[in-house]
């Protein structure tokens, strides 16, 4: 039983997971989805997966415990944050497998007394596998993947005219969701950055795809933008398509259109995004903490900014905040280096170590141990 | 000197019983030890003897320290990963303990500080004397009062008792639960099971000769061979094999 977002919703948890579970089922693994967000009533089936819906708690812990048992399965997956699972529930669950991103130094208490119930754990980023293992659990390694058939370098003048894009300005994006503040994306440091940019440079863009430009428990992105003048150079798509009409294919149109992805968070499990950006041939920028710089080849594929300071948060470990001069600085260096040879570095160190195929194979390699251990004696499938 | 090892399984944890004989054998060969399994507790009349598990280690404990010098007491839900000739081979104390907390767990009674609290997964008894009086606490109105029953009584004597004590983790070894929060970090080195030097944590590296798994009558709890590294998962599986 796989637990995450609906594979069908606007995610990366959701992205990963619909590759997964649909590259399960081809290679003949028995596997239902327990979608804790996106459905709600009676299970459904999507090319030939089972979908359950929502059930008890809003985590989905209930949901993966009962929805296990009446599919019967030897072991149940889930694939999203863990503190806020309710340990008493995940208790329940039989050979609870915690797919699981782990994005700050040390790791959260809250996460961790989660993790000791887990019967295994895969980590999706080594970032992830060494903060576990300092902290006394071992884990299995399986990165998230791109797939590079959709994600790849396209047209850049047709996909700035797919988004109405000036197509003599140089364009910085962000894929980066609104939803807190402090907020996790780093909003005000790359708008504080981008503002020096453009004094430098008033020939340039900051194209923001996320759902909420000015959502009230997230950062004020507009008003900001506003009060340091740069409001008629921040760009951005109506909210209502970005929610519901934004597709992946769409994804990879908006890479395509930007010179340089900003994705300098304050932390990140993996960074779907940074990956995406590569794979399209599009330089990334990150901040040098969590898992981001083990996607990027500084100077290479793109650059890492450095670390301003470490803010201790609610949740008992760091976020990192970007230093805004020096997220400037690789800024101004992205604009001068061959943004074609970076790309071409780019891609093909995507292809080389982000293949959703690759990472599919390991996948079946890791539930077919799994089943070995389970079943030492073959099953019929 | 003569020596003898006990433990105690009914028949949820016989298999755990036998997988932690097979592997002290691996060890020491030539140790004699003693499984009290259901058929014994049946005899015995387990049942008849109020919250007898909760006590069963002094209980069998006195009546082999009539014929042993030392006896030691190891949980059936033990793996003996490495030699324990650093605990056979000191004759100084008249008991011998390991420690209950780790990065994890914290229990402890009275004032105890957490780094002290003891864990009646592993003792090693040489004093007569000490293992009488445990069973008259056992058997005393302090037992029902007493969290986690002779374990606790067993750190108050410990600690305020008058017996010669040795903890038998100190900065080179580590015997069952202190290592239990680092499961997923040990490895092998030399053939020999270790826990490396973590600042946040042990300063040094430890030598592991027991994986104590405790947790209760849960029978899932031994599946744990996901906790550990592919490699250490493979010594543990040739150990009780």
């Amino acid at each position: 039983m796989y637990s995450t977002n609906g594979v069908w919703c606007a995610s990366g948890y959701a992205t990963q997971a619909k590759a997964i579970a649909y590259g399960l089922l081809k290679a003949g693994f028995p596997i239902a989805h327990s979608a804790f967000f996106g459905l709600q009533g009676a299970p459904i089936e999507i090319d030939g997966l089972k979908i359950y819906p929502q059930f008890g708690d809003m985590w989905g812990v209930q949901a993966m415990k009962a929805h296990g048992e009446d599919f019967k399965s030897d072991v149940s997956m889930s694939y999203q944050d863990v503190w806020p699972m309710d340990h008493n529930l995940v208790r329940e669950v039989k050979r609870w497998i915690a797919h699981v991103p782990i994005d700050t130094e040390p790791i959260s208490p809250a996460i961790l007394e989660r993790l000791t119930l887990a019967w295994k754990i895969v980590s999706i980023s080594q970032f992830g596998q060494d903060m576990l293992k300092k902290a006394g659990f071992a884990s299995t390694l399986i990165k998230c993947g791109v797939d590079l058939d959709l994600f790849k370098k396209k047209d850049k003048i047709k996909c700035r005219e797919t988004f109405s894009l000036p197509q003599d300005e140089f364009i910085f994006g962000m894929v980066a969701a609104n939803k807190d503040n402090p907020p996790r994306k780093s909003f005000q440091e790359v708008l504080e950055a981008f503002k020096m940019f453009h004094d430098n440079h008033p020939k340039s863009k900051l194209f923001i795809l996320t759902q909420h430009m000015d959502n009230p428990q997230g950062f004020p992105i507009k008003q900001f933008s506003k009060d340091i003048g740069i409001e008629n150079h921040i760009l951005f798509l109506d909210p209502y398509k970005v929610s519901i009409h934004f597709n992946l294919k769409e994804t990879s149109l908006f890479y395509n259109a930007i010179d340089c992805l900003l994705s300098p968070s304050t932390s990140e499990g993996f960074g779907l995004p940074i990956i995406e950006a590569q794979a399209c041939e599009c330089p990334v920028i990150v901040q040098d903490y969590s898992a981001m710089p083990e996607h990027v080849d500084h100077g290479k594929t793109g650059f890492i900014c450095k670390t301003a300071y470490k803010r201790y948060m609610q949740i008992l470990a760091y976020w990192a905040i970007p230093d805004v001069k020096d997220l400037y600085k690789q800024m101004e260096a992205v604009f001068t280096t061959d943004r074609s040879l970076m790309g071409r570095n780019a891609r093909a160190k995507m292809e080389k170590e982000y293949d959703m195929k690759d990472k599919l194979s390991q996948w079946i390699d890791f539930f077919s141990k799994i089943e070995t251990d389970i079943y030492p004696t073959p099953l019929t499938k | 000197m003569s020596r003898v090892f006990f433990t105690i399984a009914d028949t949820n944890n016989e298999k755990w019983a036998n997988d932690m004989i097979c592997s002290l054998k691996k060890f020491h060969p030539k140790e004699e030890v003693i499984l009290y399994g259901q058929k014994e507790l049946d005899e015995l009349g387990y049942k008849d003897i109020n919250e007898f598990f909760y006590k069963s280690t002094p209980f069998f404990a006195k009546e082999l320290i009539k014929k042993y010098d030392t006896v030691i007491q190891i949980n059936a839900d033990s793996i003996v990963t490495g030699n324990l000739d650093h605990i056979l081979n000191d004759t100084s104390y008249d008991v011998g303990v390991v420690l209950n907390n780790n990065r994890w767990d914290k229990y402890t009674i009275w004032d105890i500080p957490l780094n002290m609290y003891y864990n009646c997964g592993f003792v090693a008894m040489r004093s007569r004397e000490f293992i009488e009086h445990w069973w008259q606490l056992c058997n005393s109105y302090h037992f029902p009062q007493t969290v986690f029953r002779e374990q606790g009584l067993l750190n108050i004597m410990c600690h305020y008792g008058n017996y010669k004590v040795k903890c038998l983790d100190d900065k080179t070894h580590a015997n069952g639960l202190v290592v239990k929060s680092e499961w997923g970090r040990l490895e092998l080195r030399d053939g020999k099971l270790i826990c490396p030097a973590l600042n946040e944590y042990n300063t040094s590296d430890w030598e592991v000769s027991i994986i104590h798994v405790a947790g209760g009558n849960n029978p899932d709890k031994m599946d744990i061979f996901n906790k550990f590294s592919p490699e250490v998962s493979n010594y543990l599986k040739q150990c009780i094999s």
